[in-house]
């Protein structure tokens, strides 16, 4: 057929194959890279914490737990929803905060402070808590669950998180 | 076949070795690689491999953007949006698929004139170009079912126009309108039907359509090119002049084998040319997708009494056409018409049985082509001169004073030059044209404020510092009045 190929033809179509595969691994890292970073840089995102806003800290007072509703926004993709979730604000000597989940550690009804008795009662099978969140009375496997806290420019935020109730260990729900 | 069994066992006992004894594909590679193609193939032959090139970016692009898309009126926009705020490179990924696009169409149709002027539908290419012709159809059915998915103002009225275009056919008019919708109005049921079409069956479609005009093209090798052959079997037949009469079979293997035998391999000489070719055609979407970015109106707002639709720049001419229809004819400008020209395209192969493949010696279907091309560009060009330059200048008018003062602060920030609002502006954020249809009053304002606590990876700065909470709530309400 064809005879025997010269040298220069073998030398020339080796050049040729190298800029073949010159053009594909090019095109293919141009094309590759942005697509294996859109297809997997998502799914590594973690849910970054927001700090949600709880007004001045003077807003507070010692001794007396006031319950605040934050609204919540959960991103799921382009999907985006609010919840409104209760906890309650309580103002420690020395300009410290604690911030408790305002659901009872037991089987998550909503909890609230009585003055007169200086404590936190759960409605729904009488637990209760002290101003530290220590269980006092009732079924409640574990203290409240304080939230995250700090003051930034003047004014408190929490990160908001729900556990798993019924134990006695805290963990995230 | 038995060929494929080959008759010495491989001399080494690896994996390559294990492959070559049963598939033989020394042999496969020398029949489909190292095969001659005729002589006096030219850089015009690139064009179907560069076609081909385009339909597998399409399909790793779309393949992605499928990754963060939902079909649902309720989140399409939210999720394009998602994708070009929020998925790394998801801008330029969905930039390259637009422009993709619009390069496929560019591609393919030279792909198809190129063969057109050739004669390369001829004896006995007949059946590659059939495939041919329905990929071509099948490239503009993608276009018209890809722009509808973002579900933006574009996609919304020209699908609008597209289906009630449909409608207008007598007798079956309302049967067809009614299919393509999926129901008697544009909606959900619509945008789930587009993206099965454009995701589904338009790419089962194409791979299998391309499959066979490549095994074809395999099988029957290229054509060449037009006044070689004409003059080759003028000399074979001893003739002067050009062919008089069909080539026989035997003439036709005589001539072709001769050319073949003069040409050059498949693999490296050929394909080298379609690689740097194809090379630079995807850097020219991609630079185009950097440079341009890719549009996304506003969400699609069907109370929208102010948007004019035009559709992608390739069905222009469509759109142009029927304005030379009165009313009750529209249906012969927009269905017969394009309709004709597709039987025509079908039935050359057959309607065109002269002996010459030059254009010259080819005086009708060199006419049909010219005549067709220019009305098309004409049609094209009349169109964009036409287009409205932006939306209504004066939407101004009815602006409370709040929300002129707000109007005058976007003027002063300069916010068109990363947002479309009321029609023009860039296209780094989002359209803030309809955007209160997407967005509170609240979340408008906090964004404006602080960006970065609403969307850790928002490129547009903080605004308060420089702007005060009072002017930012100004442009807040002048941004809800933007329809």
């Amino acid at each position: 057929m064809d005879g025997p190929i010269p040298a220069a033809q073998t030398s020339r179509r080796t050049f040729l194959a190298q800029v073949i595969g010159a053009c594909v691994t090019f095109v293919a890292a141009l094309l590759g890279v942005p697509a294996l970073g859109a297809a997997i840089g998502p799914a590594l995102k973690r849910d970054e914490s927001q700090w949600l806003p709880l007004g001045s800290p003077d807003a507070f007072h010692e001794g007396q737990p006031t319950g605040v509703n934050l609204t919540v926004v959960r991103r799921d993709g382009w999907i985006e929803s609010t919840d409104v979730k209760g906890v309650w604000v309580v103002r420690q000597p020395g300009n410290q905060f604690t911030v408790y989940n305002g659901r009872c550690t037991h089987l998550g009804c909503a909890y609230s402070w009585q003055p007169d008795q200086q404590q936190f009662t759960c409605p729904c099978h009488a637990g209760v808590y002290g101003l530290d969140g220590h269980v006092l009375a009732g079924p409640p496997p574990r203290p409240l669950d304080a939230l995250l806290t700090r003051v930034e420019g003047g004014q408190l935020q929490a990160q908001y998180r729900d556990f798993q109730l019924g134990t006695p260990e805290q963990a995230p729900a | 076949m038995s060929d494929a069994v080959p008759a010495e066992r491989h001399p080494h006992r690896n994996l390559y070795g294990w492959f070559q004894d049963r598939l033989n594909v020394e042999l496969l590679w020398q029949a489909l690689f190292i095969r001659k193609i005729p002589f006096g193939v030219n850089l015009l032959y690139t064009l179907g491999f560069v076609s081909l090139a385009l339909f597998l970016v399409q399909t790793l692009t779309g393949t992605i953007l499928a990754l963060y898309y939902s079909p649902s009126p309720d989140h399409a926009y939210d999720s394009v949006e998602y994708t070009i705020t929020q998925v790394p490179f998801g801008q330029v990924i969905r930039g390259i698929h637009h422009w993709g696009a619009s390069a496929m169409v560019v591609v393919v149709v030279l792909h198809m004139l190129v063969t057109f002027g050739m004669g390369a539908y001829k004896y006995p290419r007949e059946v590659s170009w059939w495939a041919g012709v329905a990929l071509f159809g099948l490239t503009f059915a993608f276009g018209f079912t890809g722009y509808l998915l973002p579900w933006d103002e574009k996609a919304y009225w020209a699908t609008t126009v597209g289906t009630n275009m449909a409608g207008t056919v007598p007798a079956v008019g309302n049967f067809v309108e009614s299919l393509l919708r999926g129901g008697s109005q544009l909606g959900a049921l619509t945008l789930t039907r587009f993206y099965a079409v454009h995701v589904l069956v338009l790419p089962m479609l194409v791979a299998g359509l391309i499959g066979l005009h490549l095994f074809l093209v395999v099988w029957q090798g290229v054509s060449v090119p037009p006044g070689l052959w004409d003059a080759a079997l003028a000399r074979l037949r001893g003739a002067r002049r050009a062919p008089t009469a069909p080539e026989t079979e035997l003439e036709y293997r005589a001539v072709y084998d001769d050319f073949k035998l003069r040409g050059r391999r498949f693999f490296p000489d050929l394909i080298v040319e379609d690689a740097v070719v194809s090379t630079i055609v995807i850097l020219i979407v991609i630079a185009f997708a950097v440079a341009f970015g890719t549009p996304l109106e506003g969400q699609a707002d069907p109370t929208n009494t102010g948007y004019v639709p035009r559709p992608e720049w390739y069905f222009l001419f469509l759109f142009e056409l029927l304005k030379y229809f009165p009313g009750s004819l529209e249906w012969v400008g927009v269905v017969v018409l394009p309709g004709l020209f597709f039987v025509f395209l079908f039935l050359l192969p057959l309607l065109d049985r002269g002996p010459r493949r030059s254009p010259r010696y080819r005086p009708i279907s060199t006419a049909i082509a010219v005549i067709s091309v220019t009305a098309v560009v004409v049609l094209t060009w009349r169109s964009v001169l036409t287009t409205p330059p932006a939306l209504a200048e004066n939407r101004g008018a009815r602006l409370t004073s709040t929300e002129v003062v707000g109007r005058e602060l976007v003027a002063a920030q300069g916010c068109v030059s990363c947002h479309v609002i009321e029609g023009r502006g860039g296209n780094v954020g989002p359209s803030l044209d309809g955007v209160a249809l997407r967005r509170s009053a609240a979340y408008i304002h906090s964004y404006i404020e602080n960006p970065r606590g609403l969307n850790p990876t928002a490129a547009m700065p903080t605004f308060i510092p420089p702007l005060t909470h009072e002017q930012v709530e100004d442009i807040t309400q002048y941004l809800l009045a933007l329809r």
